[in-house]
């Protein structure tokens, strides 16, 4: 689409665009012959090079101007209009001069167009057609025309305005809003066409079709006509510029000559008349208005500068309609904010609470897919990376220290081990929860537009030129098509803000959660506290009146006359008998709450030694019951070693005490080292694995219903009145209060009238600093 | 031993009425002759060996063979106490029997590190209590030789 030049004339061989980069186009040494063109190098008025058409316009050969008095080929007063504009301040609003041309046929008007480059003063002359001779009704078609733009409610309405209008002003029959992207790559964005030319809507076009040096020609110079593709240059003669001893720069010159490239790209377009105007905002080519003919087409310079001023007004509407479509979008932010705030603030589950604002978080950023990767791994939303993918993607994230934001669109040129299929997901917007977290919000955008409907008949076969087959538009769309593939659309600044917004609404959220959780947790912690100590006070303060009962219970007994007994008797020792039971729970009582308060550091402790000094305390009993207790080889655990000891002492008392009438009790002790110790409740308050030993103690007494396996680690739970068997219940509950306090769990299994396995765990290395998990 | 007609005056210092009189009870069923005096506090202890206060008139307060002592008391604690008579001249020889129901051996060994004579847990159980309190009867008042308490070491 771009000028673009190629060096030898006629050259056959496959065109490579990307080379175009490099082509002086701005010095092509002839110019359009629709027109003329003169240099002077002021203050001189006598010619310095001349486009040979001169001799088609005036019939005097180039040699006969060339340093000859300007007078020679144009009327006096045409130079002294010239004169006095090149005295003047503003050469550009004194275009165009009207100049009357010396013709074998007589005078010629012609619009003399000047301007000053690189030391030369160049005037151009183009027809002018008096047809096209500005009317009051042309003025107000213009004013109509910017009057449209600026009712413009966004972006794309403004394009289809501007393009209606210039069609309308020209009369070309295409024109097209063309949109260069950030890697300068183009879309037609908006289109208005007439005849049967074929629309070009929605096409793209890869950033090679126009070159760099084309992009800054049309930045620099915004009005570009070339009224018919079908002409010859007419050369320079001579194109030499005397300041600088080079050839001439055309950079700014309305006839200069087109690249042979582009002409024949138009060709195969069916295009022989054109006419671009640039769009440049803030100094950066933001887009052409493209305008084409089937047949060739020459508009005057004033039409031209109508069209500039449309598109300048264009220019304006889309800093301001862009303004308001980001500022649109961040009230919709705020909006989606407020609703995902609503929706995870009264929920506990972070994750459904997202989930539940998919679709509009997902419009919002125009993803299509979202996650949500961290505490309870990952969750997703839409059309995103599979979850290992996801996992891969945001382990290499953390790597890399991506502390900000990360964007890409195309994760597979960047890591490649994370990309799926590119057809659902090019781009990612990952963004972390945290400084320094592995977790992360990440969005996904699926590869952009992928297909085209190509207009006419497919069969028809395709005129290619002498440069090859790529210079057609279904050839640029396969360029193009080739450089996006696997590339998302872009994410624009206001997305990633607005990304950045609902991670900090999403953080605000788990860190109120977090707030939340720990002030449960301590005021947890505190009851419990409050619990133990109270019924460690309550104990002590329970036992003096007890005492008191039990002494007057005593004394009382003691003074009950010898011959009353009988009924006297039995009612004090009922006192006596409820007393000592009393006083059996408030020691187990005290007992069960200085399990917390006097907690010793873990150490390792050989287990065998523990269990060792079990067996001997408990000797009597296993040789009154003729027990047999045997034990494979125990390893050393962390332990707190006078509570493990009452652990073993609890367990296997009560398999004793529980023993089968029918059978000496059988008990084994066997200690079991977990492999891997990957289960969640066996890691370490460092969330660091931590090996952990299985102490299971089975019996082959009385066992108990399998539906109280539960209830007896409660304190005071008994299976048994207390007429069967003594104790009150509290053996069990301390066991399991000792083994949590180690960080480990107990639970047991039975069979009634088989046995009971009691199963323990325990640490087997360092924990954290205080040793003290239970807490 | 200048003892034959009077009794031989125990002080007891205990804060609860319940406590005397089980004690009291105790001491008869263990047919102990003896001037039982009883304080409710530390303060009402040194106010009593001091004879101040409601101790100052003549005869008020006699000064007694053995000290029954209570370690958890109101106002001045029984520890306290012990350590004001140890730090007396003419009261650090006085014996000292602490009363308590803490078996902790912790409790145990500090009431002796600070100077006590003997430490008895309050049994219960009466025919315990009563076997108890005739053992330390017979060891302080038959078995052992008391200071005297108007000789100066």
């Amino acid at each position: 689409m771009g000028d673009q030049i190629v060096p030898d004339e006629g050259n056959a061989a496959a065109v490579d665009l990307t080379s175009c980069d490099r082509e002086p186009i701005h010095v092509p040494g002839g110019i359009q012959p629709h027109g003329v063109l003169l240099a002077f190098v002021e203050p001189e008025l006598r010619p310095v090079s001349v486009s040979a058409d001169i001799e088609a316009f005036t019939g005097l050969l180039p040699q006969a101007v060339l340093n000859a008095p300007l007078a020679t080929c144009m009327t006096e007063a045409s130079v002294a209009r010239l004169s006095a504009v090149l005295a003047g301040d503003d050469l550009a609003a004194a275009n165009p001069i009207a100049i009357a041309l010396r013709t074998p046929a007589g005078v010629r008007d012609v619009d003399g167009i000047v301007h000053r480059h690189d030391g030369l003063t160049i005037l151009e002359l183009e027809p002018r057609d008096e047809e096209q001779r500005p009317s009051g009704s042309f003025f107000r078609s213009i004013r109509t025309a910017i009057r449209r733009l600026q009712t413009a409610v966004d972006l794309k309405a403004a394009c289809e305005i501007a393009a209606h209008e210039v069609r309308r002003i020209t009369g070309f029959d295409r024109v097209k809003i063309y949109r260069f992207a950030a890697d300068w790559s183009g879309q037609v964005i908006a289109e208005e066409r007439g005849g049967g030319i074929p629309s070009l809507y929605d096409f793209h076009f890869p950033a090679s079709d126009i070159p760099a040096q084309s992009r800054a020609l049309y930045t620099s110079n915004p009005v570009r006509i070339i009224p018919d593709i079908g002409y010859r240059p007419s050369p320079l003669v001579p194109d030499r510029n005397p300041v600088t001893g080079g050839p001439i720069d055309l950079s700014f010159a309305v006839l200069r000559s087109v690249s042979p490239v582009h002409i024949e790209y138009m060709v195969n377009m069916a295009v022989h008349g054109a006419m671009s105007v640039s769009i440049v905002r803030d100094g950066r080519l933001w887009g052409l208005i493209s305008c084409h003919n089937t047949l060739p087409r020459f508009v005057s310079f004033e039409v031209r500068q109508a069209c500039e001023l449309i598109a300048q007004v264009l220019t304006w509407q889309i800093a301001v309609l862009e303004e308001a479509e980001i500022v649109r979008h961040s009230v919709r932010v705020r909006a989606v904010q407020q609703r995902l705030l609503h929706g995870l603030g009264g929920r506990k589950d972070l994750h459904a609470g997202l989930i539940r604002g998919g679709d509009e978080m997902l419009a919002l950023m125009s993803a299509a897919g979202f996650a949500l990767s961290g505490f309870d791994g990952v969750t997703t939303y839409g059309q995103t990376l599979s979850e290992p993918e996801i996992t891969a993607l945001v382990a290499w994230l953390a790597r890399i220290d991506s502390r900000d934001v990360f964007d890409t669109d195309c994760l597979a040129a960047v890591h490649p081990a994370s990309a799926g299929n590119p057809e659902t997901v090019s781009g990612v917007l990952a963004v972390p929860l945290g400084r320094a977290s592995t977790y992360f919000m990440l969005w996904f955008r699926p590869e952009v537009a992928q297909t085209v409907t190509w207009g006419g008949d497919p069969h028809k076969p395709v005129r290619i030129g002498p440069l090859g087959e790529r210079l057609q538009t279904r050839a640029s769309f396969d360029a193009w098509r080739e450089v996006v593939r696997g590339r998302s659309r872009l994410w624009q600044p206001h997305e990633i803000v607005a990304a950045i917004e609902i991670r900090d609404l999403v953080v605000d959220v788990i860190l109120s959660k977090a707030e939340e959780l720990e002030g449960v947790n301590r005021q947890l912690a505190r009851s419990n506290d409050e619990l133990e100590s109270f019924a460690y006070v309550a104990s002590h303060d329970l036992k003096e009146p007890l005492r008191h009962i039990e002494a007057f219970a005593g004394l009382l007994k003691e003074s009950l006359p010898a011959d009353s007994e009988g009924r006297l008797g039995d009612m004090v020792g009922g006192i006596e008998t409820s007393s000592r039971r009393l006083r059996a729970l408030i020691n187990d009582l005290a007992e069960y709450s200085r399990v917390g308060r006097q907690a010793r550091p873990l150490a390792a402790v050989p287990l065998d030694e523990v269990l060792a000094d079990v067996l001997a305390d408990l000797r009597p009993v296993l040789e009154e019951t003729g027990a047999t207790v045997s034990a494979t080889a125990l390893p050393e655990v962390l332990c707190d070693r006078s509570q493990i000891r009452q652990v073993l002492q609890n367990l296997i008392s009560n398999a004793l005490k529980y023993r089968h009438p029918d059978r000496s009790p059988a008990i084994t002790v066997d200690g079991v080292v977990e492999a891997g110790a990957a289960s969640e409740i066996d890691r370490g308050p460092a969330a660091e694995p931590v090996r952990r030993v299985r102490i299971v103690i089975a019996d082959n007494g009385i066992g108990f219903d399998e539906k109280y396996r539960e209830q007896i680690f409660e304190p005071f739970q008994r299976l048994h009145g207390p007429d069967e068997y003594e104790g009150t219940g509290i053996g069990l509950a301390i066991c399991r209060k000792i083994v949590q306090r180690h960080g480990g769990s107990i639970s047991a299994a039975s069979r009634a009238d088989i046995g009971s396995t009691f199963t323990f765990t325990l640490p087997m290395r360092s924990l954290d600093d205080d040793g003290d998990l239970g807490r | 031993m200048s003892r034959d007609v009077a009794l031989p005056t125990i002080l007891v210092a205990e804060d609860h009425n319940h406590d005397k009189f089980i004690l009291t009870e105790v001491f008869s069923r263990a047919g102990i002759r003896a001037d039982l005096r009883f304080v409710n506090d530390g303060e009402q202890m040194l106010d009593y060996l001091y004879r101040r206060g409601p101790f100052a008139a003549p005869g008020a307060a006699i000064m007694p063979t053995l000290v029954l002592l209570d370690l958890n008391m109101p106002r001045l604690d029984g520890r306290k106490v012990i350590r004001i008579l140890r730090a007396d001249e003419t009261l650090r020889h006085l014996p000292v029997i602490a009363l308590s129901t803490s078996e902790s051996p912790k409790h145990i060994t500090e009431a002796y590190a600070i100077g006590i004579n003997a430490y008895l847990v309050k049994p219960a159980n009466i025919p315990d209590y009563v076997a108890k309190v005739s053992s330390l009867w017979d060891f302080w008042m038959r078995t052992a030789s008391l200071p005297t308490v108007d000789v100066k070491p």
